[in-house]
């Protein structure tokens, strides 16, 4: 009846992001509830799941949104942007266009998104070897040029997702813990009555200040 | 050689008697084949009467069962005249003719004009980007082939006709040639599984037909309309036609699709997402005018939590409810969509409709319950009601409100699954047969449901109370919650089971002569099935389960160590309690302040002390005449 969403400290909103076809689905199932679907029907709209997990003791929320990946739907894009903290962009190592495209979705989220977002590059199918399209170093060099962390992952043999959501999270929460320290809030925003995410407002602490411009 | 002879003379005898049994089977066919050929055309004659009557059983869900879906589907759309067999033909064959000639100009391939003229024209070679290049034109055909085909082959994953090779090869042709007829629509995700739908339609009607056939000659017309040579064209006629009136849910006026399928994230002026949306448009009408009038509590709580209707209702309506309803509960939403207005205008009051009925779940929830019920709609839905509901909130004068208790008792114990009186041993009337169709099939997908579901974590009413422990993403829930949960989906097998039984006797008791030996199985079916009805269960175990399934106050959660919300995939099963009664009454008042989490000690199974069977709370003591012993 509802009562689980009050069980947590911090409660983050993420979104998945990236071409159609790349695993954002599996992704979040995999995250969510441990699943694979070889063939997972095209998200059409949004979809939604949730998952807590514990950073030094605190029970940490996580609202991941996941959306369609061949067009934007203007009629969600705000909602489903708005109160993001983080954001898992998504690549297929095995395609080089969706990694090509990442540059697209990039732009959209500085359109859209809290320009303190948290991004992560992931360039899933990391199991397809002997398809690889993308070298992990050219990614690698890519992120850093433009302050996104990296990881591969496979939500098929779930190397490294529990570890992608992990940090995205840890590192949100180590971005909103220290601005708390720093700036305490005036009402009770640890346990939110509502469940309106953190908003992370943008801070004088120079390191997670993004670049604005990511070309 | 003695021995030989009568082992041959055995052989005889068996072979003799084989034979027999094979002529009398054969003359006992022969009459079922008749009167299966007459009923099959009794079905085409109802679809000739007029439009009117067509509509009107479309809406009242007769036509669950229909042999002929894909031609009632063009009559109801305007495509085939009603009342005028004889015109379907040529209309058949115009839009059939469209098609082929579509496919031939659409299919280009440069090479053979190159071949024609081997000399390359400065702005038409292999090379060239140029809009009118016959080879740009070719690469960008290839790419968007490959884009829809990504979504061909996760059509209905779960359902194996869809994994048919042919099907999905028909389904990038009619999806491709759609997007080159209609550039501005061009391909668009959803689009495969409105079409979907249509395929399978059309291919059981062919598959019918031809048995028929096989049987007996059938009309000319009906031979030319239910040609199986022309799935491909017909499925292209009907989908043309629902995307004419769908448009709105895919277009969007301001931003063109390239040729290749894909769309520019900025708008031309660069100004980003612009608001001139129809489909926003829609949405934002069904939301503050048509849900506001009908419910404004309902509004306001989903307003207040920011879930808007474009975050789940794009998906609705862009599937025309594909991924909330089973395939054949489905189709018989779309049977009354189609007979409701040219422009699908059903479709509005459906989204109120189905939002009313997961009322008392979305009050008793938050942001993340909300969002869970309406982005997995509850399974146990009822088509029925919420069609009937949908035509009361669009016509209050003409059709009335439809009483409430059908949605809100779970499905098992729901007045229409009630076993029907023993009857004596005669052929029942036609609408019965469809309301058993419609019960076959909900069984099937009720018996599909629970077996996939009995793999999982449970999750019932006391779920919500009870001590939970996270073992990687899995819900492990008390074992005494399991039990129950065990012992109430055993009885829904049971009871399942029992309903089955029943219409296997119908369905023997038609083809079966009274004074037959069969009569003698058929009763032992009967039996069988009154040995498990429901009833028949121990006090013990309906006060256990009504118990369980009662209200209870709202008794302290339990902190968990990590909190995992399942998330399911659309369509499947998600809770089995909630269209339950547990979840009704006013939502639970809670103060925030003093909210606060109890430590595991003190979390009972608070739900089993308020039930007044024999049951204690934490030793279990159950009664001499329990299941359990």
């Amino acid at each position: 009846m509802g009562t689980r969403d009050d069980e947590y400290d911090y409660l983050f909103k993420v979104v998945l992001i990236g071409d159609s076809g790349v695993g954002k689905s599996n992704l979040l199932s995999r995250f969510t509830r441990n699943e694979f679907n070889l063939e997972s029907k095209s998200t059409i709209g949004v979809e939604f799941a949730t998952r807590s997990i514990q950073v030094d003791g605190k029970t940490i929320k996580a609202q991941i949104w996941d959306t369609a990946g061949q067009e934007r739907y203007r009629a969600i894009t705000s909602a489903y942007y708005r109160g993001a903290v983080g954001a898992l962009l998504v690549y297929d190592i095995a395609k080089h266009l969706t990694y090509e495209n990442v540059e697209r979705w990039l732009r959209e989220l500085r359109d859209h998104a809290d320009q303190n977002i948290v991004i992560m590059l992931v360039g899933n199918k990391s199991d397809l070897r002997h398809l690889r399209a993308v070298p992990t170093d050219e990614a690698k060099t890519f992120a850093e040029r433009n302050s996104l962390s990296f990881i591969e992952t496979s939500a098929l043999d779930s190397t490294n997702v529990e570890t992608a959501f992990q940090n995205i999270l840890t590192e949100i929460y180590r971005i909103v813990s220290q601005k708390q320290i720093r700036d305490p809030p005036e009402g009770d925003l640890i346990r939110p009555q509502n469940v309106e995410p953190i908003d992370v407002k943008p801070t004088v602490n120079s390191d997670s200040v993004r670049k604005q411009c990511c070309q | 050689m003695l021995q030989f002879y009568s082992k041959r003379a055995k052989l005889v005898t068996h072979s003799m008697g084989l034979i027999k049994e094979l002529i009398e089977s054969d003359a006992s066919n022969e009459a079922e084949r008749a009167s299966c050929v007459l009923k099959y055309k009794n079905e085409w004659e109802e679809l000739i009467c007029g439009v009117d009557s067509l509509r009107q059983q479309a809406i009242q869900g007769n036509f669950r069962a229909s042999r002929f879906r894909s031609v009632l589907w063009r009559i109801l759309l305007g495509l085939f005249t009603p009342e005028k067999p004889e015109v379907w033909v040529e209309e058949a064959s115009v839009a059939r003719k469209h098609y082929r000639e579509l496919r031939r100009r659409v299919n280009q391939y440069p090479w053979s004009k190159t071949l024609k003229s081997p000399v390359l024209q400065p702005n038409d070679n292999p090379l060239s980007q140029e809009d009118g290049s016959t080879w740009n034109q070719y690469f960008c055909d290839k790419e968007l082939r490959l884009l829809i085909e990504q979504d061909v082959l996760r059509t209905f994953p779960g359902v194996d006709f869809f994994k048919n090779k042919e099907f999905q090869e028909a389904m990038v042709d009619i999806l491709f040639c759609y997007a080159r007829e209609y550039p501005k629509m061009c391909y668009r995700q959803g689009m495969h599984e409105i079409l979907a739908p249509l395929i399978f339609v059309s291919h059981c009607d062919h598959q019918a037909f031809s048995h028929i056939l096989e049987c007996d000659p059938l009309s000319d017309t009906m031979c030319e309309v239910l040609n199986p040579d022309y799935l491909i064209e017909d499925c292209y006629m009907l989908f043309t036609r629902i995307m004419d009136s769908t448009a709105v849910a895919y277009h969007t006026s301001d931003i063109q699709p390239t040729m290749t399928g894909s769309f520019p994230s900025r708008t031309e002026s660069g100004t980003g997402f612009s608001s001139d949306n129809q489909m926003m448009e829609k949405l934002t009408w069904i939301e503050e005018c048509l849900l506001k009038s009908k419910d404004e509590v309902l509004h306001k709580h989903l307003t207040d939590m920011k879930i808007t209707l474009p975050i789940y209702g794009i998906r609705w309506l862009r599937l025309l409810f594909g991924r909330e309803f089973p395939l054949q509960d489905l189709l018989v939403l779309w049977d009354a969509i189609f007979a409701e207005g040219s422009e699908f205008q059903l479709v509005n009051y459906i989204v109120v409709a189905m939002l009313l009925c997961v009322k008392d779940q979305l009050l008793n929830s938050g942001y993340t319950e909300c969002m869970n019920i309406l982005m997995r709609y509850p399974p146990q839905a009822d088509i029925g009601y919420i069609i009937k509901k949908a035509l009361h909130l669009q016509n209050p004068d003409v059709y009335k409100d439809p009483p409430v208790t059908a949605v809100q008792l779970p499905r098992h114990v729901r007045p229409e699954d009630q076993s029907p009186p023993p009857s004596p041993v005669r052929r029942r009337p036609q609408h019965i047969d469809k309301k058993q169709n419609k019960q076959v099939s909900s069984l099937a997908n009720s018996l599909k449901r629970l077996s996939t579901k009995r793999n999982k974590n449970y999750s019932l009413p006391v779920a919500a109370h009870s001590s939970e422990g996270i073992v990687d993403g899995v819900t492990v829930q008390e074992p005494a919650a399991l039990i129950i949960q065990e012992l109430r989906e055993n009885r829904e097998i049971m009871n399942l089971c029992r309903i089955k039984m029943l219409q296997y006797k119908s369905l023997l008791e038609k083809k079966t002569d009274p004074d037959n030996i069969d009569v003698q199985v058929i009763t032992g079916i009967h039996e069988l099935s009154t040995l498990l009805d429901e009833k028949n269960a121990s006090p013990f175990v309906l006060s256990l389960l009504a118990s369980t399934a009662s209200p209870s106050p709202p008794a302290p959660p339990p902190k968990a160590v990590a909190d995992v919300d399942p998330a399911y995939e659309v369509g499947e099963s998600s809770r089995l309690s909630l269209l339950s009664p547990t979840t009704l009454g006013p939502p639970p008042t809670r103060d925030p302040l003093t909210d606060k989490l109890p430590p595991n000690s003190e979390v009972k199974m608070t739900t089993f002390s308020e039930t007044e069977g024999p049951v204690l709370i934490d030793n279990i003591v159950f009664p001499t005449s329990s299941v359990f012993r």
